[in-house]
């Protein structure tokens, strides 16, 4: 039994430094080695990145690891220690935030508390000196788009929160910024909301080919919005690529936890495998000595066929429509699957036999 | 990139900032408050050859310490009934939502920014000698002498004060109560708490800093009231502040009137530190949540009931006055002297139409209209000057909050609104009667005093406006494409001129009002109208008291517009006093 290479050989073209090899071919927005630092902390330090003119690029990060700094440094609202920020190549340094054409849309939205609805949306207009008339026709124009028509002589004080996130989107759009940033774009809303409207946004960001950076810690919306994914950890890019191919293959176990992949067990290099709390396991290790591999949730089966059997205890099923998530324990060691909800499965406390495949594992080093 | 200005310049060039923001408004407290101030307390150490004469006349005088006695007992006791009427007022106006809610809250204030002449004269018209009610029981049963003893009692005093600081509780624990979760309660009646323990247990250690807070600033201003002691306490009920007024004025004693405003001066500056320290707390949000969602209708026969008991006593006592001396100041009730039948009962505008007449035709009487230009000029003047100073220290407070310097001035600014008006008069007649600050002759003395009484609240009122322009704000402005002076002009001006109208209103009121201060220092031929009531009413003569009434009347009207435009332009949910 011999483990396919192919996911070592992804790992490793996710890379911190993928993004350079495509800089000169980058045409909308480059960031050049940012660092910025508060005192002892260091927020950025030395990222990189593209996002080319109409696509959306998601900046996927825990709490803390610089996401909001970057956008900040993006929008000229602060200066980099060192590192260029970049447009069509042209270097933004010393270009104030009100010239450099970005769109922000903040976390908290800050609309202005002073104005309307109608009067939010069209002050980005009125900034470029556009006449009342015109500014009508797109605030109409951008409200429509998100939904909120007729909205225009609400108070904003008095929109839910919902109501809120859309105005702040309109009015991001409405003078048409060359990049959009959105920061946290649902992270101020409830649960049922943000489903809905993750949707409602990809649709309205392509619809408009709006060229947009996000910045989230929410996978789902990272993976809900972007054609590009950049994780970023501590201030420093850890990966990057597609949604599809960061998910299947995450470059660390730090990423792959982050993106909810949990089943991650600690191994070590063995003569004809990895040993881990499960058993050996037909491995391919990347070095010898310590290790930790990764089991996919969706890697188990229920019929106990295959080269790989695991004999488990089932903790806990949780039913979640079409699919169900199982909680089993083996050999001490607690591993949540997927497996369909429609296939039969003994009651809690019962012995389990679960099919492994290995060739969906991943050993990180 | 450059790496930016090294931090020892950024650091310079911020703390340069804020000493140019705090230059002016120090330069005039140092001028104008704290000179003055120690005038008065050098003048209270030395009399011949003794240290300290004044203070030992002070407590060894029964006289003073009945006094001392007589200023806490009044202020105890006001504090105490204010919160027994303002605490089930600022529930009901905290937790439930009802027609004409916010129309109760501005009624509820009207009396704190009426001057206390016109309080006194109000509580005159209602239950004085010459008042509807007394006049109304003679007619009835036919008595020639009134029959209700008000003036000069403790009773006058208390219910004056209630009448005037009732609104800071409703205002200070009403606000912060309404922006209480209230799913906090919820939470301990669902872990088995009764009513009961609910209040006793979470919701009042919860108010307790606003309660706190609010029965400090109540005490502060009964222990340091004047005006209406004056007029209803009588010659026998004086406090601290009635007492130097008299040392100073009736018998010139200004050793022992220094060494009394020192004693005040101690206390009231207790009273602010442990205020200061404890708004500072309320400040900090524990979960505030938006009001309407802490709200809920009131429903129920007996919610209601009791919703519309409270809200009649709080009307009778808080609006009844007010009307009194309204309709007291149009109607002619008086009998004449000896009869009991009134000559010419019915509505008259004489009084008000007596002002603009010279009636003695005597180049020293000054007519009641001269008042009225008067004082409109000097509350122009300290609407100018108390912005000028105070803008600046706002601004050094809503940016640089956490800065030294903010938070030791922070305090500081409040030192005039805790040293008594009549404190600040005497110093200013010890301290700027010499060159090179010879005022006493010039008018600008009274605007300069009133200044220092209205800074505290124009600061107050700009702040927090100041403060709701986050930053976030500009940044979003200037992502969408403003320049600098357009962030200028679009949002923080919009956002600051309505502040700025309030602050402006603030100090317009105080200083039309301001009775204390003005009485020591104002030059008798340019009287305020304050003064000019204060005269009418020790006249004798319906028509004197008439004319007392309707300058009352005036200022009321005056000061009460300016209180709802107060309320119409603040924008900030959660104020500050």
């Amino acid at each position: 039994m011999s483990v396919s290479s192919s996911s070592l050989d992804h790992s490793a073209k996710a890379n911190p430094g993928a993004g350079r090899r495509t800089a000169d071919a980058c045409t909308g927005l480059r960031l050049e080695g940012i660092r910025k630092s508060y005192g002892d902390t260091q927020a950025l330090d030395g990222v990189s990145l593209c996002v080319p003119s109409g696509s959306i690029v998601a900046v996927l990060g825990p709490s803390g690891s610089g996401k909001s700094t970057l956008l900040s440094i993006i929008a000229g609202l602060e200066v980099p220690d060192s590192g260029l920020v970049l447009w069509e190549g042209e270097p933004l340094e010393g270009v104030p935030s009100h010239r450099r054409g970005f769109g922000l849309m903040f976390q908290d939205f800050a609309l202005f508390p002073h104005l309307n609805v109608e009067r939010n949306v069209a002050f980005g207009l009125q900034m470029q000196g556009a006449q009342a008339e015109g500014t009508g026709v797109r605030v109409r124009e951008c409200l429509e788009q998100v939904g909120l028509a007729g909205f225009e002589r609400r108070d904003v004080q008095t929109l839910s929160g919902g109501e809120q996130q859309r105005v702040a989107l309109a009015r991001a759009l409405a003078p048409r910024p060359r990049l959009l940033m959105l920061d946290e774009p649902l992270g101020a809303l409830d649960r049922t909301l943000r489903e809905h409207l993750l949707g409602e946004l990809h649709r309205i960001l392509r619809a408009a080919r709006q060229t947009a950076l996000v910045v989230t810690h929410d996978q789902e919306e990272a993976f809900g919005l972007a054609d590009q994914i950049v994780i970023l950890d501590a201030g420093r890019v850890v990966q990057e690529g597609q949604p599809q191919e960061v998910y299947h293959h995450p470059a660390s176990a730090v990423v792959a936890r982050f993106l909810g992949l949990t089943n991650l067990i600690p191994g070590e290099a063995a003569p004809g495998g990895i040993r881990t709390a499960l058993g050996l396991l037909p491995l391919d290790g990347p070095s010898p000595g310590q290790c930790t591999v990764l089991l996919r949730p969706d890697a188990a089966r229920l019929d106990g066929q295959g080269p790989l059997v695991l004999e488990a205890t089932l903790h806990e099923k949780t039913f979640r429509g079409p699919t169900c998530i199982i909680g089993v324990q083996a050999h001490g060691v607690h591993l949540n699957f997927d497996v369909p909800s429609a296939a039969h499965l003994p009651s809690e406390g019962s012995p389990l036999r679960l099919s492994l495949d290995p060739r969906t594992f991943q050993v990180f080093p | 990139m450059p790496s930016g200005s090294p931090p020892e310049t950024a650091r310079l060039r911020s703390v340069a900032r804020t000493a140019a923001l705090w230059a002016a408004p120090l330069a005039f407290l140092a001028l104008f408050y704290a000179l003055p101030m120690a005038q008065v307390l050098r003048l209270s150490l030395a009399r011949g050859t003794s240290l300290g004469a004044p203070f030992v006349e002070a407590f060894a005088s029964p006289g003073v310490r009945g006094v001392l006695g007589f200023t806490f007992l009044q202020a105890s006791l006001s504090t105490l009934l204010t919160l027994l009427l303002g605490l089930p007022g600022a529930y009901l106006l905290a937790r439930y939502a009802f027609r004409g809610r916010s129309a109760l809250l501005a009624l509820t204030s009207v009396p704190f920014v009426m001057p206390t002449l016109v309080v006194g004269a109000a509580f005159q018209a209602l239950l004085g000698p010459r008042g509807w009610v007394n006049l109304g029981l003679m007619a009835l049963l036919g008595l020639s002498q009134p029959p209700i003893e008000f003036l000069n009692s403790l009773g006058a005093i208390l219910l004056a004060h209630v009448f005037y600081n009732t609104t800071i509780v409703l205002r200070l624990v009403g606000d912060f109560w309404s922006h209480l979760d209230p799913r906090i309660e919820a939470a301990a009646r669902t872990l088995g708490a009764s009513r009961w323990q609910v209040l006793r247990r979470v919701t009042l250690p919860l108010l307790f800093p606003a309660i706190a807070a609010a029965s400090l600033l109540v005490f502060l201003f009964d222990f340091t009231s004047f005006g209406v002691i004056l007029i209803l306490g009588g010659p026998r009920l004086a406090t601290l502040e009635v007492e130097i007024y008299n040392q100073t004025v009736g018998l010139f004693n200004l050793p022992l009137a220094a060494a009394l405003s020192i004693l005040q001066l101690a206390c009231t500056l207790a009273i602010t530190v442990a205020y200061t320290r404890l708004a500072a707390r309320i400040s900090r949000p524990i979960s505030l949540r938006p009001r309407r969602l802490t709200q809920q209708p009131l429903l129920g026969l007996r919610r209601r009931l009791a919703a519309g008991l409270l809200v009649g006593v709080l009307l009778a006592l808080l609006v009844t006055p007010l009307v009194a001396l309204a309709a007291r100041s149009v109607t002619r009730l008086d009998p004449v002297r000896g009869q009991t039948a009134p000559t010419a009962r019915g509505l008259t505008t004489d009084y008000y139409r007596e002002l603009w007449v010279n009636r003695r035709e005597s180049v020293f009487y000054v007519p009641p209209s001269t008042a009225v230009g008067v004082s409109l000029a000097y509350a122009a003047a300290t609407v100018v000057l108390s912005l000028a100073l105070g803008l600046p220290a706002a601004w050094a407070l809503a940016y640089r909050p956490a800065s030294t310097v903010s938070r030791l001035f922070d305090p500081l600014l409040l030192l005039p609104l805790g040293t008594s008006a009549v404190t600040l008069g005497l110093g200013f007649i010890v301290a700027l009667n010499r060159p090179p600050f010879d005022l006493r002759a010039s008018p600008v003395l009274v605007p300069l005093a009133h200044t220092l009484v209205a800074l505290p609240f124009v600061v107050r009122s700009l702040t927090p406006a100041l403060r709701s322009i986050r930053p976030r704000l500009r940044q979003a402005a200037a992502v969408l494409g403003a320049g600098p002076a357009q962030v200028v002009a679009r949002i923080d001006l919009p956002l600051v001129g309505r502040a700025l109208l309030v602050a402006a209103a603030f100090a317009f009121s105080i200083s039309l009002g301001e009775f204390g201060a003005t009485a020591l220092i104002a030059r008798p031929e340019f009287p305020t109208i304050p003064l000019m009531i204060y005269r009418f009413l020790s006249l004798p003569g319906a028509l004197n008291y008439g004319q007392a009434l309707a300058l009352s009347t005036i200022l009321m009207i005056v000061c009460a517009a300016a209180m709802l435009g107060i309320e119409r332009l603040r924008i900030a949910d959660v104020g500050e006093f």
